[in-house]
């Protein structure tokens, strides 16, 4: 279950929760509204009692019983129950029982019986919680008791009729949210995972499938920006990739220009030279002036093309690395220098052991091994070149150490600049083009490394190149 | 004097002519050259070359449709092809001997390194007819498909074996990485990496222990078989 699905859950529990609250809120402002409501009764009881004593205590100064008990049973419809007691507790009239009376004023004695079985059904219908109120009249013919109850089962069952209508409402509404929550959240969630593959799929870097727009509903606006903006992104990218082969076409083309000049110069000065044997000293100085300075132009073209193809792809986010073996690698580098022919040729040492496997570009690595050692044996002097690979848990180091003369501190911090030469007169006699070090400087950085030089005069200079290693 | 014909198709006059009295002097004398892609083709089927100097860049018709063309035409397909090239699209130049080119040189090239190509490459047309080739202490029998080192037999798989003799047959020509693997794997198809020739190539080039280094890698491109010059053959 992902956080928007907790989330998108969590609305409609809320909302419930909330509906449940207000249900039970009103639930008790139900239970006040009953208990004041019962105290209004009691106090209309009150007022009420004061006028039936009014009315009746004429009829019980004359002890007119049977007027009285009409009089009572006038309410017999009534919820109210007016019941009048003597000063011997006897009951002399009740609403809703009918006393016989032999005379006016004395009940007859088999009343006694009913009156005691009146009693009984009193008591019987009291067990219902009953709201009261008693008072006593003191009339001519002596004190009697007024009692006038209601059954509070009789109000509350006025009330909860009248309530029950409220709490169906309320049932009614709660399931009448939960399902329209549900309902907006299921609206929301089926776009909203649409739109989430749709956004994953473009970050992915696929921007072939369009993603489908929901004519209608809540994330409309959203998934017409997501559109665009995959639109937008892969306008870009497309523009992208015209300029970059643009940009490649472009050096392409340069180098191709530039090169068929050089070309047959070159080639005329190599067949001027085997041609004729009767040149000068200066004839030859000259010609093998042009074919130097030919051929360093020609080196010149190839780092500038190196440095311009490794910037442009320094600016692309992808790579395209492959894994290669290492060991491989820096063997061939070395080998290459083993097969020159030249007589001052220092020893290059390199043992290779375990296997190393980098994820890289096996044609740019070889490609600043070259330099590292070609500048080595260039200006060192040293006799002898050590090279190592080591890895450690996280990071590889390529290390080529010579032990020649060094190069002295002020230059140590410029030396990867571009055509950054510590003696420059020597570097182009030995038709160095100065950009060796800048291009394995930024071979290094296309493979987020760093390098190092440690280096002191007549130290030898150490090289350390470290390489991420993934995994 | 060699009577072999040699044709160079490059847009670049000045280089052509440079070519022609470079050869000239090496000691070609039956030499034509071609300035544009129409021109060369036309060339190219009538006079029937025996080595044809290819640039790639050209106008009208490019050098790579010509290797094309060339390649698949039975009376032409044995007309070896170098490519020369500014090396500006190595892909070209993967393409190109993918296409059927034997070999290519860089520019700017040293004359000495075209000569000795151009030779190797004259000579090289008849050497897929020999059963046997001997060279210092190998033996290679395609017949028995067993190579002996010094009289003791390399035990190579049949991979390695197929790599060593389409090499032995074609010393100089340059293989891709991919030709190599279709050539391996006939036309089924199985998918393998390229990289896997790779590994084929270090194991074949540690059985053969010092003979090994005449496999030489080329960067970027592929493979091939360092020319040598006391080739005895039998």
């Amino acid at each position: 279950m992902t956080r928007r699905d907790k989330l998108l859950s969590f609305v409609p529990l809320c909302l419930a929760g909330l509906v449940l609250i207000a249900m039970f809120l009103q639930f008790l402002h139900l239970i006040q509204f009953n208990r004041s409501y019962m105290q209004e009764e009691q106090s209309e009881l009150q007022i009420f009692t004061k006028q039936i004593i009014w009315a009746i205590k004429p009829i019980l100064d004359r002890k007119d019983y049977v007027t009285l008990n009409k009089y009572c049973n006038d309410f017999n419809d009534d919820e109210i129950r007016i019941t009048i007691r003597d000063s011997k507790q006897k009951i002399v009239a009740d609403s809703k029982s009918k006393l016989e009376f032999a005379d006016h004023n004395i009940p007859k004695d088999t009343a006694d019986d009913g009156v005691t079985e009146q009693i009984n059904n009193y008591k019987e219908t009291v067990k219902d919680k009953m709201i009261s109120y008693e008072t006593s009249i003191q009339s001519a013919s002596g004190t009697y008791q007024l009692q006038l109850t209601i059954s509070e089962a009789d109000v509350m069952n006025t009330l909860l009729k009248a309530q029950y209508n409220i709490i169906l409402f309320f049932i009614a509404g709660f399931i009448l949210v939960l399902t329209i929550a549900l309902y907006i959240t299921l609206m929301v969630k089926i776009p909203f995972n649409e739109l989430q593959n749709s956004a994953t799929r473009i970050a992915k870097g696929d921007l072939s499938e369009t993603i489908s727009v929901p004519a209608t509903g809540i994330l409309h606006e959203l998934a017409v920006a997501i559109s665009t903006m995959a639109q937008q992104l892969k306008n870009q990218i497309n523009d992208l990739q015209k300029l970059e082969n643009f940009r490649k076409d472009f050096i392409a083309n340069v180098s191709h220009e530039i090169k068929t000049p050089l070309t047959a110069i070159l080639s005329a000065v190599e067949y001027l030279e085997n041609t004729f044997q009767h040149y000068n000293e200066q004839e030859k100085k000259c010609l093998k002036i042009i074919s130097d300075q030919g051929t360093r132009l020609n080196a010149l073209v190839n780092d500038i093309l190196s440095l311009a193809l490794l910037e442009s792809r320094l600016s692309m986010s992808s790579r395209n690395f492959e894994q290669f073996n290492l060991t491989n690698t820096i063997s061939n580098a070395v080998n290459a220098f083993e097969n020159l022919p030249s007589d001052n040729l220092p020893q290059i040492n390199y043992t290779p052991d375990n296997e190393i496997i980098l994820s890289g570009d096996e044609h740019l690595i070889e490609q600043a091994l070259n330099n590292l050692i070609s500048n080595a044996i260039k200006y060192s002097q040293s006799k002898i070149i050590d090279i190592k690979a080591l890895q450690a848990s996280n990071t590889l180091k390529i290390i080529v150490q010579d032990y020649g003369i060094g190069i002295p501190q002020e230059d140590v911090a410029r030396i990867f600049e571009r055509f950054y030469r510590i003696d420059k007169a020597r570097s182009r006699a030995l038709g160095g083009t100065g950009l060796g070090l800048a291009i394995v400087k930024s071979i290094v950085t296309l493979h987020n490394g760093t390098i190092n030089l440690e280096t002191a005069p007549n130290q030898g200079c150490k090289f350390v190149i470290t390489l991420p290693v993934n995994e | 004097m060699a009577e072999e014909k040699i044709l160079i198709i490059d847009d670049e006059s000045a280089i052509c002519e440079l070519i022609q009295m470079n050869l000239e002097a090496g000691g070609y004398s039956n030499i034509k050259t071609a300035n544009d892609g129409a021109n060369a083709v036309k060339t190219i089927f009538e006079w029937l070359p025996d080595l044809i100097l290819l640039d790639l860049m050209l106008p009208k018709i490019d050098g790579l449709s010509i290797c094309k063309q060339v390649k698949n035409t039975p009376q032409t397909a044995n007309i070896p092809i170098i490519i020369l090239s500014a090396k500006s699209r190595e892909n070209d130049i993967v393409e190109g001997l993918e296409a059927g080119a034997n070999d290519y040189i860089t520019k700017p090239f040293s004359n000495k390194i075209l000569l000795a190509r151009i030779k190797s490459q004259l000579r090289n047309t008849s050497n897929a007819s020999f059963d046997i080739i001997n060279y210092k202490n190998l033996s290679i029998n395609f017949e028995q498909r067993n190579v002996k080192i010094s009289g003791i037999t390399v035990d190579l798989t049949y991979s390695e074996f197929e790599i060593l003799s389409i090499f032995a047959r074609h010393p100089g020509k340059v293989y891709t990485r991919s030709q190599l693997l279709a050539l391996l794997r006939g036309d089924d198809g199985f998918d393998i990496a390229e990289r896997a020739i790779d590994v084929q190539i270090v194991n074949l080039r540690k059985k053969l222990g010092e003979y090994g280094k005449y496999i030489e890698t080329i960067r970027g491109i592929g493979y091939r078989v360092k020319e040598v010059q006391d080739d005895q053959t039998r």
